[in-house]
């Protein structure tokens, strides 16, 4: 994207092994990147204030979203089954709460930065 | 060196083992620019670039022929304008953009897309590539040479760098008919590891030596944020002095530090490679001033007075200051005209900033007066 020094937030691929040439193909960070999406988000029922911090229970079938411990949302089938198999690779999901200019909330997760 | 300024700095950044430090990468990489390393080069999941420590870094290298910057351009002399504006798909359709006065324009790999990144969740995802083959005819490109920039959001130039075979992209871009092409501009961030630096470096080289495969005229892609980039550039360069014009990609340089850098490390390599023009894509236009008597060797290349238009934001010059005064549309005024004013009210600008640094040059008066003067080219509005 550029020169400087600060990257933006929204602005973090997974960079893929090249393809060809002995490398590449079904390597770690290319399943990581073409199985763990760069970010996902369900929406909440209730009021909640932005930018507080989540966290996953990934042991149940449905993955639990949690406010301080408490749950708050549930992920669907499809978002839990990536997000456990991307914790099986390392990958760990941050979220955070985010309320969009209508007002209304959602519990949105990102993947790591590094 | 490290260890006798900060050891603990150097515990933090560099205990894992460091390739550069150990000399791995010599001669193309100096020991001494570890002394800008400020972020750990610690990164599993490769988010943005390989760094040293990448378990599969020899692939990346593999892949652009290593990191000696040895690359063969035919890249033949070229002459542009000073003021070449970047359109984007949007303004494709713009009728009076005068050829006279723009016979180069500009365009990037996000405008000849229909989609191939999206926002989703607070973050960019990628997406199938898939291109707007006809963009090139719409009446702005009509008898103007256009210059297509593989510049873009990380998520995009990295994506379209991968799937490049797959989605054919230099051969798709061939057929599209544009004049040249800028190489990819692969992120140098800095603080970050040096072998991350030298790679995207070498691999926007690369980019440029695949385009020319496929027929295009290639422009080299610069990115240096310290003087070790700026010597490698410039050794390569002065190699090669049948390589006369280059790119920076300057849109994420908005903070103060940030515009120093640049405007340090781009006077360093004008002054370095005499032969050199730069193609300045998206550079804060009120800095111009800074490159003193190298002005005449810089070229501007913006979208922004076609954002700001398409916004209803005016860009007006004043001409006996030499000031950009920024307001919102009147209600008789329109978009279109608005952008096509803020073009030539920007353009005025630099050739008045180049005519007032550089040794020798005059903007004549006529071609100024035109420019400010929206009868003449066909605008539906009057300038105040």
């Amino acid at each position: 994207m550029g020169s400087g020094s600060v990257r933006k937030p929204t602005d973090r691929p997974i960079v893929r092994t090249p393809k060809g040439a002995g490398g590449g193909e079904g390597g770690g960070s290319q399943q990581i990147a073409d199985v763990c999406l760069p970010s996902f988000e369900v929406t909440l029922e209730g009021e909640y204030v932005a930018g507080k911090k989540l966290t996953l229970d990934t042991t149940k079938e449905l993955c639990e979203v949690l406010l301080n411990r408490k749950k708050i949302a549930v992920l669907n089938s499809s978002q839990s089954l990536m997000v456990q198999r991307c914790e099986a690779k390392g990958v760990v999901y941050s979220g955070v709460i985010f309320t969009d200019k209508k007002g209304r909330h959602y519990a949105r997760f990102h993947r790591p930065n590094s | 060196m490290l260890d006798s300024t900060d050891p603990i700095r150097s515990l933090y950044l560099f205990s894992q083992g460091c390739g550069v430090a150990n000399g791995s990468f010599d001669p193309f990489l100096s020991v001494d620019e570890l002394k800008y390393v400020t972020k750990s080069c610690d990164n599993p999941l490769c988010v943005n670039t390989p760094t040293c420590q990448h378990p599969e870094l020899h692939t990346f290298l593999h892949e652009v022929d290593g990191l000696d910057f040895d690359i063969q351009l035919s890249n033949v002399p070229y002459t542009l304008p000073g003021y070449i504006p970047t359109l984007d798909y949007r303004s494709r359709n713009l009728q009076n953009l005068s050829t006279k006065h723009y016979p180069v324009v500009a365009i990037t790999l996000d405008d000849i897309l229909k989609s191939g990144i999206k926002m989703v969740a607070g973050a960019l995802h990628e997406q199938e590539i898939r291109f707007r083959l006809t963009t090139l005819l719409g009446p702005a490109f009509k008898g103007k040479k256009t210059i297509l920039f593989l510049t873009g959001p990380d998520t995009l130039i990295e994506w379209a760098w991968y799937m490049r075979n797959e989605v054919r992209l230099f051969q798709t871009i061939a057929s599209m008919g544009f004049d040249a092409v800028v190489g990819f501009n692969f992120s140098v961030i800095d603080g970050e590891c040096p072998v991350a630096h030298a790679l995207a470096q070498k691999k926007s080289m690369f980019s440029n030596k695949l385009a020319e495969q496929f027929g295009l005229r290639s422009i080299p892609h610069i990115y240096a944020v310290n003087e070790y980039h700026v010597e490698r550039y410039a050794n390569w360069l002065n190699a090669n002095p049948h390589i006369t014009l280059c790119a920076i990609n300057c849109q994420l340089q908005d903070k103060p530090e940030d515009i120093d850098t640049l405007v340090k490390t781009t006077t360093m390599l004008l002054r370095r490679v005499p032969h050199l023009r730069l193609l300045l894509q998206g550079f804060r236009i009120t800095h111009l001033y800074r490159f003193g008597t190298y002005i005449d060797r810089i070229h501007i290349v913006e979208k922004s007075p076609i954002k700001d238009g398409q916004f209803g934001r005016k860009i007006q010059v004043v001409p006996e200051t030499v000031e950009l005064k920024r307001a919102w549309r009147r209600r008789d005024e329109d978009n279109m005209s608005i952008v096509i004013q803020n073009i030539n009210h920007r353009k005025v600008y630099y050739e008045l900033i180049k005519q007032k640094h550089a040794t020798n040059y005059r903007f004549p008066n006529a071609l100024l007066n035109e420019l400010l003067d929206s009868k003449t080219l066909g605008l539906n509005t009057v300038l105040k």
